[in-house]
This record gives C-alpha cells, sequence and structure tokens, in this order.
C-alpha cells in the first residue's frame, strides 16, 4: 500500500483527478464491496443480472468526473452512492417497472406488527458475522438461524420501495448517518427518516412472521422450506 | 445461545441490530464485485489518466489544429443558429424573394423610364457623325437603355457649370477626341454667361415645364417620329430630360432625374448648361415677344412626339447665348447675310434665329473648334454673321445641316441635321422675311 493508504476519500480523489491511478485503486478498493453490495440489494432479485453494469457505470462516472469533482458538503462516500442510487432508478425505469418516489408507497395501513413474542425469541443480534467455521453447536445453531434470517430479509426487502429500500440499505448497511442518507438521496431529512421508518416497520413485520424461534421451526408454506 | 429479550428500538436514527445481524449474514453479504468488471473499470481509470497525459503532452499548435479542424463547423452552425443572426438571414432571404418577385413583372410594370426617358441614351449611344458627314439613315427605334442614373449623377454637376472630366462612363469616340477642348470651351461659356443661375434655380420646376411645353409645340410642328429621326449623337445625348406637360408625375420625375449618360453629354451640357440656365430663365419674355404664336400646351397633342418632346426642351443649344444677347440688346449687334451688308437687328431676324433653334431642337452636335464648315450646298447654302463687339456668330444653312461657328476663346462648332421639312421651312422664312 503506498502513502495514498492513510488519505481520506476526498483526497483520494483529488489525487487520481491529478493523476495518480494509484489513489483511484485506494478509493476502489474501499468502497467496491459495499457498493456492489449496495446496488445488488437495491436492484434487487429481479434485477440482478444488472448488477454489474451499474456497478460499472457508477464507478466510470466517477472517473469522468474527476476532473470536475469537488466536495460540496458531500463525502466522496456519499456522492458514489448517489451515483449508484441514481443509476439503479435508471435501470429500473428502462426495465419497465414504475419507480415511485414516494416514501409512503403501499402504505394503506400501519403494516402488521408481530408479536412482541418473536423478537424474545430470537438470538441476540450480533454485530459481525458468525464465522462458518466455528464448530461449537450454538455458534452453528445461530449461524443457521442468521443466515436463514438473511435470507429472509433478503426476500423482504424485495417487497419493499425502492425509496424506503435504498433509506434501509444506505442506513443500515452502509451505516450511513441519517443525514447522509438524506443527502445521499437527494431528500430531506424527515424525509429520509420517515423512509427507514415505514422500512423497518415493514422488514420487522415481514421477518417477524416468518422467522420463528430457534427452538421451534415453522414451516414456511408459501416458499416451501422451513425458515 | 442467548436468549435475551432485546427491546425492539424505537429510535428510527439508531440501526436495528437484529435486521443489521441479518444483513452481515446474507448470503450475498461477502460478495465482491467480479475480479473481470474490477479490471474493466481499473483498466479505465488509468486509461483516462494516460489520456489525459497524452492531450498533455501534445504540442498546442496541434492541438489548436485539431480543435480548430474539428470543431469550426460545429462553430459556425453554432454562430448561424443563434436567434438574433437566424433573423437576420431570413430578414435578408425575404428581401430578395421580395426583391426577385418585384423584378419578375413585366417591363412595363417594373417602373423603368419610359421610351422617351431612354431616348437620349439612344442617341448618344450611336456614333457621332462629322460635321461634313452626310446624315446618316433614320435611326431605327431605341434599344432599352440601361442606365440612365450615372449621366442623372452627372446633371447637377454639369448645372453648376464645372467642367471636369469625370465619370465618364460611356462616350462616343469621336466626340470623346475633344474632350479637353470641350471642357475648355465650357469653362469658357460658363464665364461668358452674364449670371450663371444658382443651382436651385435651374432646377425650378416650372421653367422645366415651360420649357417642356415649348419643345412640345417644336416636335408638333416639325412632325418628326421617333423612326425618322436621324442621330445627331452627342447632341441629342446633351439633352437634359424633363418632363412634358402631359408627361404622368412619376414618368416626368424620372424624365426630370435622367440625363445623358456619355461624357460626351455631359460635357456638351456643362458647356451649356449656364447659358442654357440663363436662356431658359429669359426664354419665358423673349419667347413670349416674338413674333411666332404659339399654340397652347393645352391644345398640343399630348403624346404626338414624345421622344422629342421629352428631348428638345432641355437641349443645351448653342444659339441660347446668342438668342438671349440679342433679346436683351439687339442695337449692339450687326448681321449680314451671304456677304451683304450688315444690318441691324431685327425682331424677324431674331423670330428666324428661334426658329431654326427650335427646328435644331436636340439635334445639336458639338464639334471641334478645327471642324471646317462645310458648304456643300453651293449656291442653295444659307449663310448668316452675327457680329458684336468682339463676338462673331457664323450660321450656315446647307441642305438640312446648320452648322453654328462661335469665336471666342476658344471657338466652339456646333452642328445639327434638321429635317428636310424643317430646312425648307427655315429657307422659305428667310427669302420671305430677311432676303
Amino acid at each position: 500500500m503506498t502513502a495514498t493508504g492513510t488519505l481520506s476519500d476526498d483526497a483520494l480523489m483529488a489525487t487520481y483527478a491529478s493523476g495518480s491511478a494509484a489513489a483511484f485503486e485506494q478509493l476502489y478498493a474501499r468502497h467496491q464491496a459495499g457498493l456492489y453490495r449496495f446496488v445488488r440489494r437495491l436492484l434487487g432479485s429481479a434485477n440482478a443480472s444488472q448488477t454489474d453494469e451499474v456497478f460499472q457505470d457508477t464507478w466510470l462516472r466517477v472517473v469522468k468526473a474527476r476532473a470536475d469533482w469537488a466536495p460540496q458538503g458531500a463525502s466522496f462516500r456519499t456522492w458514489l452512492f448517489t451515483l449508484a442510487h441514481h443509476r439503479v432508478i435508471d435501470v429500473l425505469r428502462r426495465s419497465g417497472r414504475e419507480v415511485s418516489m414516494d416514501a409512503l408507497e403501499g402504505d394503506g395501513s400501519e403494516p402488521w406488527q408481530p408479536e412482541g413474542l418473536a423478537w424474545q425469541e430470537w438470538p441476540a443480534p450480533i454485530s459481525a458475522p458468525i464465522s462458518a467455521h466455528a464448530s461449537a453447536t450454538p455458534q452453528s445453531e445461530e449461524l443457521a438461524f442468521w443466515r436463514r434470517a438473511g435470507e429472509r430479509l433478503l426476500h423482504c426487502l424485495d417487497g419493499l420501495p425502492l425509496p424506503q429500500r435504498s433509506a434501509f440499505l444506505l442506513h443500515h448497511d452502509d451505516d450511513m448517518a441519517l443525514s447522509e442518507v438524506a443527502a445521499a438521496l437527494d431528500v430531506g431529512f424527515e424525509t429520509a427518516k420517515t423512509r427507514l421508518r415505514y422500512a423497518m416497520k415493514k422488514l420487522r413485520a415481514c421477518m417477524g412472521a416468518y422467522l420463528a424461534p430457534i427452538s421451534v421451526p415453522v414451516v414456511d408454506s408459501t416458499e416451501g422450506g422451513a425458515l | 445461545m442467548s436468549h435475551q429479550k432485546p427491546i425492539p428500538p424505537s429510535d428510527d436514527e439508531a440501526p436495528d441490530a437484529w435486521l443489521k445481524g441479518a444483513l452481515l449474514h446474507a448470503p450475498d453479504a461477502q460478495v465482491d464485485a467480479p475480479a473481470a468488471l474490477t479490471h474493466n473499470i481499473l483498466r479505465e481509470s488509468r486509461l483516462a489518466l494516460e489520456g489525459e497525459a497524452a492531450v498533455r503532452r501534445q504540442p498546442r499548435s496541434v492541438q489548436a489544429d485539431a480543435t480548430q479542424s474539428s470543431h469550426w463547423l460545429i462553430a459556425a452552425w453554432n454562430r448561424l443558429t443563434r436567434p438574433a443572426v437566424a433573423a437576420g438571414f431570413a430578414s435578408v432571404m425575404v428581401a430578395t424573394l421580395a426583391g426577385v418577385l418585384w423584378w419578375d413583372k413585366p417591363l412595363d410594370e417594373k417602373g423603368d423610364p419610359p421610351m422617351a426617358a431612354r431616348a437620349p441614351e439612344v442617341v448618344a449611344a450611336a456614333p457621332a457623325a462629322p460635321a461634313t458627314a452626310p446624315m446618316p439613315a433614320p435611326m431605327p427605334a431605341p434599344a432599352p437603355a440601361v442606365s440612365a442614373a450615372p449621366a442623372a449623377v452627372d446633371a447637377p454637376r454639369g448645372a453648376t457649370g464645372v467642367a471636369q472630366s469625370t465619370s465618364s462612363r460611356r462616350s462616343a469616340p469621336e466626340v470623346m477626341a475633344d474632350k479637353e477642348a470641350l471642357a475648355g470651351r465650357a469653362q469658357s461659356t460658363a464665364k461668358r454667361a452674364d449670371e450663371p443661375l444658382p443651382r436651385a434655380k435651374l432646377a425650378k420646376p416650372p421653367q422645366r415645364e415651360e420649357v417642356a411645353r415649348e419643345a412640345d409645340r417644336d416636335s408638333a410642328k416639325a412632325e418628326v417620329s421617333i423612326a425618322a429621326a436621324p442621330a445627331p449623337a452627342a447632341a441629342g445625348a446633351a439633352a437634359p430630360p424633363a418632363a412634358p406637360a402631359a408627361m404622368p408625375a412619376p414618368v416626368a420625375g424620372m424624365a426630370a432625374a435622367a440625363s445623358p449618360p456619355p461624357e460626351t453629354a455631359a460635357l456638351a451640357q456643362r458647356e451649356g448648361s449656364a447659358a442654357f440656365a440663363k436662356s431658359a430663365q429669359d426664354r419665358s419674355t423673349s419667347l413670349q415677344s416674338a413674333s411666332r404664336a404659339a399654340p397652347g400646351p393645352a391644345t398640343a397633342p399630348a403624346n404626338s412626339a414624345p421622344i422629342t418632346a421629352f428631348v428638345a426642351p432641355l437641349v443645351a443649344s448653342p444659339l441660347a447665348p446668342l438668342l438671349t444677347a440679342l433679346a436683351n440688346a439687339p442695337e449692339a449687334w450687326r448681321w449680314q447675310a451671304d456677304g451683304g451688308e450688315p444690318q441691324a437687328v431685327t425682331p424677324a431676324l431674331q423670330s428666324w434665329l428661334q426658329r431654326l433653334d427650335q427646328s435644331a431642337g436636340a439635334r445639336w452636335v458639338t464639334l471641334g473648334p478645327s471642324t471646317r464648315i462645310d458648304d456643300a450646298g453651293g449656291a442653295a447654302a444659307l449663310e448668316l454673321r452675327v457680329t458684336s463687339a468682339g463676338t462673331s456668330t457664323r450660321i450656315v444653312l446647307a441642305r438640312n445641316t446648320v452648322t453654328l461657328q462661335r469665336s471666342g476663346a476658344p471657338p466652339t462648332t456646333s452642328s445639327a441635321v434638321l429635317t428636310p421639312v424643317a430646312a425648307d421651312a427655315l429657307r422659305k422664312a428667310w427669302a420671305d422675311t430677311l432676303r
């Protein structure tokens, strides 16, 4: 790693604009995973095949905009995800899907809330993925649970409107503060907050309805598999 | 496994730990961009930098040339598509279209000068015949004259008496040979004029109309047709146009604006302009005192001889100064015919001279000072000499040609070809009243 490893994103972008390819490589290494995941999840399973295209277009836009890019109150990361978000919207519109930017789309009523017991049966939340090589029984059970939870969550995300999905992903997956989410989505803070609130309620309901506690596995009749 | 009872987060700004945990263990959580895709993106980023560096290394002139060649058309097109420029082009095109449509009309509707107005130019275009040469055959119908405007420009200049041999666009070659002499004579003529009229006075419409009416009457008497008109080129061209009384206003305006274009015409007009100006002023009085009773304008046929009527009135007649002088001071002049005894000037002589002047009309041709007067008429020729103190004017009427030789510095010689009828009438009048 060169000296660029210690530079901020903005400094790296400026360095790349001045002619350093290594700076761009450093930037890419920092954000490619999160961006690729964000794009893939935002596109959903139906449009997952276009993830590579959107991902590449986003980075090429960064390349082209290197000379004109200047931090204007937002971080490079926020700008990067904004580019990706716009490209996803373009792809979805091009594919014929109506992309409503209304945060309350589909919210005719308050989402169904599972019984409070559902959360009580879940394992304690973890902040890092459980290693697949962990061999202890409880951990393997928890790992299986969280893997099922992850799969279920992706399924639930597909049911969210795009604005709520993007707000949730930026906030929970990419660890952006709500203000950054608002900036990335080019909306006001309250709008971002509302979108996030609705997204979380729906996801909780979705997850709690079908994700049974570990001790009592249930069969998901809709998907034909145990959750 | 810990079966704690987590409290669902109430603050939306705080991530939901369970949902976040689920995201961390989602099947796509560890998915990275494909290596090929990463390679492409990084390659593109490097290529962009290399291309930029190559452009930087390129000589400035090459860059400028490339930019100039590739963007010249685009820049020009961008300029042309500006609203102001586009509107300007549209206006020009509309004006051009309107002009083309207007010019596409028939000749008569284009406001071209009438045939009468074109006559002087046609006459001027004919080669000037020497005084001794037999008169050419009657001219055919005049071809359409193209430009009367240049002569119109010269006309006022000539009226001021300033003889300058400029703006010569067309000329009769024979007359051009005496160009310098003509200019000198024009100066002397201007000097001899007693009181040169101011320019504005020359352009006075009533005088022109009156002269035009006179010419109209003369032309009616002479029964000169257009086709039969011979071609005394320079004299015809020297006729400043005027609008006959019966002429419509626009035509009259055009006729007044037109003047003989050839240099000969201009010179001849300059030569006689000062004297003619005065004579035109005095004609109203001198002609009234003449014995001849002229018919009124109303009785004259309006278009009996349009060309002659148009040409005749404003001819710079070489006789005009003499007529004026005779009218002003007849006692100072003597005349003798065919070598006879000098006699006092009588009204009969003045009347005959006026008749001669009117018969000659616009046919006067200015000849070189050394031109020998042809007396081919022999015994039939009529020679009249009118003299005063230091001034002598010799008039010879031989066959149909009248030649006027005026002494002075420099001497001038003019000639006019009369119609046979007019020449016979003059001889008869001479024999009846003066012989």
